[in-house]
């Protein structure tokens, strides 16, 4: 009978058992603290100097930081990053959509848009599986990595405006002269510097002080400075766009038979330069208006609602325009049919001028002299969408 | 009793938990048992039920905000500039919507909400516009913005007959009636106590205190009914530590006054009482059925049954 009691109590705590492991089922986690309200996220609350940490989305880190699991996986990473990559353009855009009120990308801002819903629309297409060495004009970029964000923004900070990246498509993009020898800037070093003025549309924002500290800057493009021993930040700005594009940045008569480089197909010897080009091309490689390549492109990207015309004017300017009588000379429908791109290309490749409008733009004057209607010239008797080239 | 038959009825016990166990385990019906152990106790968390994810082909892409009006769950389908309608199970009932900025269209469909009709309401973001359509989708009208006071609407909730509607750029939150009559604003930019810098969510609890998230400084700010400012809820002691959230989300607050909040950049859902201490928290990132990859909305139904949007895993996961 002793037996059996042990037998049934041996029973009853099996069932005990049962219970408490369905229960536990149900139980995972730690209680939650301020500094560690979930597993694996720990926010700092003092900051490298001993005083209350400011949180900065981008950048800023701490010697104590453990912001990093909100975007990269420790031990369940989809790439050697640790990221979850298929999330990427996504994690991004939970903010840059507009949900926070600023830096949409999906508006027109100086880079251009990333709204691919209007005519004319094309950019740099990220979260597509487009690879970086299969960017126009490459040469000698064979990158098989993925066309990201963050191909060529940092989101851990950078010294160039813009969170832009120090390096592109695997180096350091930036190269100036030392001792007669193209060398690569030190990482750290501001070689980018954009033409950034506080964005009236968030002028209640930008008035605040204090831990808000908010700043939204407004972009139109490199600023054209010095940045960098000695050369001009839209120099900077072309190399960093020659980094997958290498053989669109170059000089004008650069792979020419009359000014040829070493390894030209023009020489008969083999390829070894970086530019293919065995003709001449419009300079890239300049501070000079109008020979950088973010004279004529966007980064982001382009479409109808944002070109303009050699008269400096987009569809919301066309909208304006009236006869004397004071008639609306167009209508949406025949702006934007006179801002589409017809391109034989078949893209608009991000440009900032519809069509070859932006040749036009500065050569027009030059090239059809007089026959242009005074008022869509400037005071100077240049085109006025001139003054619109960086 | 024989001693025998006690081995045998012992060890067939012991055979049928471990069968038991096994058939949980092999099968995967860890999820399905969940549920009933967390009604057996009533005062713990909501564990995960079920995911709406629509049609194989055509995907949720991008849902950023849910709502549920009568027996039916409609979705803001963002980037599919449309409206996805689910019953309970899961099954997309039908859609509406299409991209545009004329009748009926969307450019970013955000806030959903139902009014006590079954109509809904839909903000639009981009087009900065509240369209209206009948339980069947069909477009009625503009919800009518008398002053023109809308921008950017974002969150969007209607309680007692009154549109509560965050709006985005503005950095406010509007209360209108039905008719579109602006009865109080609350907030305009700012990191100070009552201010915001984009809110995104809002909600109103059974004591008709108002929550607003603010997702650009981190946190929930609570008001009382005519908009006076009560409190923030950031993770921190009493809301005046350094906010633990980070870029909140969806708000909701369920019949014991237990406050959730999507935190989008955690991947979870932060629960807290009413006091604005955590209690507990739900999803965290992944893939599996209850975690969550950049949630976004978030609703409360009537018996207690939370709805969140999960944009990356491109549905909507039920927890109850």
């Amino acid at each position: 009978m002793s037996k059996l009691r042990l037998g049934l109590s041996t029973v009853f705590m099996l069932m005990l058992l049962g219970i408490f492991s369905a229960v536990a089922f149900a139980e995972d986690g730690v209680p939650p603290t301020s500094t560690n309200p979930a597993p694996g996220i720990h926010v700092g609350e003092i900051d490298n100097f001993g005083n209350k940490s400011t949180h900065k989305t981008h950048g800023n880190f701490q010697n104590n930081t453990n912001s990093c699991a909100n975007c990269h996986s420790t031990h369940n990473g989809e790439d050697e990053m640790l990221l979850m990559k298929d999330g990427e353009y996504e994690l991004c855009m939970s903010c840059h959509d507009g949900t926070m009120g600023f830096y949409d990308v999906t508006k027109a801002s100086g880079a251009g848009t990333f709204d691919d819903s209007h005519l004319s629309s094309s950019m740099h297409n990220v979260d597509s599986g487009l690879k970086v060495g299969s960017a126009p004009g490459k040469y000698l970029n064979n990158s098989t990595a993925d066309l990201e964000c963050s191909s060529c923004h940092n989101p851990h900070g950078s010294a160039n405006d813009r969170l832009l990246n120090e390096t592109v498509a695997g180096k350091v993009f930036a190269t100036s002269l030392v001792n007669g020898v193209q060398t690569a800037a030190p990482i750290g070093t501001k070689t980018i510097a954009l033409e950034l003025t506080e964005d009236p549309a968030y002028a209640d924002l930008n008035a605040l002080t204090g831990t808000g500290g908010l700043k939204i800057m407004k972009s139109n493009g490199p600023k054209g400075s010095i940045t960098y021993n000695g050369v001009n930040d839209k120099i900077y700005y072309s190399q960093f766009c020659g980094a997958c594009h290498d053989d669109y940045f170059a000089k004008r008569n650069a792979g020419t038979s009359s000014a040829p480089m070493p390894g030209k197909p023009s020489t008969g010897s083999p390829i070894t330069a970086t530019h293919t080009h065995d003709t001449y091309t419009h300079t890239t490689n300049s501070s000079s208006q109008g020979r950088s390549c973010a004279a004529c492109h966007y980064a982001h990207g382009t479409d109808a609602t944002i070109m303009i015309d050699a008269a400096g004017r987009n569809v919301a300017d066309l909208l304006q325009v009236k006869d004397t009588a004071g008639k609306n000379l167009f209508t949406q429908e025949t702006a934007e049919a006179y801002m589409k791109d017809v391109s034989s290309r078949g893209s608009s490749s991000l440009k900032k001028f519809t069509n070859m409008a932006v040749c036009f733009a500065c050569h027009g004057t030059n090239i059809a002299p007089g026959q242009i209607d005074p008022q869509f010239l400037d005071g100077t008797g240049r085109l006025k969408g001139r003054a619109k080239i960086k | 009793m024989k001693k025998r038959t006690v081995y045998i009825l012992m060890s067939s016990i012991v055979a049928l938990s471990v069968a038991f166990f096994a058939v949980v385990y092999f099968l995967n019906l860890e999820t399905t048992i969940k549920p009933i152990v967390a009604k057996v106790d009533p005062s713990g968390p909501p564990v995960y039920t079920n995911s709406l994810y629509g049609e194989f082909d055509k995907p949720l892409n991008k849902p950023m905000d849910v709502t549920k009006i009568g027996e039916f769950i409609y979705v803001s389908d963002t980037n599919n500039k449309q409206v996805q309608v689910f019953d309970q199970s899961g099954t997309s009932v039908f859609k509406f919507g299409k991209e545009g900025t004329k009748k009926g269209e969307f450019k970013f469909p955000y806030g959903i909400a139902g009014d006590k009709d079954g109509n809904i309401y839909v903000a639009d973001l981009y087009n900065g516009n509240i369209s209206i359509f009948d339980s069947k989708g069909k477009f009625i009208k503009y919800f009518n913005d008398q002053k023109k006071v809308l921008k950017s609407p974002g969150g969007l909730r209607i309680f007692d007959d009154k549109v509560y509607v965050t709006d985005i750029k503005a950095n406010k939150l509007f209360v209108f009636n039905l008719d579109g009559k602006k009865l109080m604003e609350i907030g305009g930019p700012g990191v100070d106590e009552g201010k915001f810098i984009a809110p995104n969510a809002v909600t109103v609890d059974h004591d008709k205190q108002i929550y607003v998230t603010d997702s650009g400084n981190n946190r929930v700010e609570v008001f009382t009914k005519d908009g006076k400012f009560i409190k923030i809820i950031n993770g921190s002691k009493d809301g005046k530590g350094e906010p633990t959230l980070l870029n909140p989300r969806g708000v909701g607050v369920d019949s014991k006054g237990i406050v959730y909040i999507v935190n989008n950049l955690s991947h979870n859902i932060y629960a807290f009482d009413k006091d604005g201490n955590q209690k507990f928290e739900l999803g965290g990132m992944g893939t599996d059925n209850d975690k969550l990859y950049l949630p976004n909305g978030l609703f409360i139904d009537d018996r207690d049954t939370l709805f969140v949007t999960d944009t990356i895993n491109q549905r909507v996961s039920v927890f109850y």
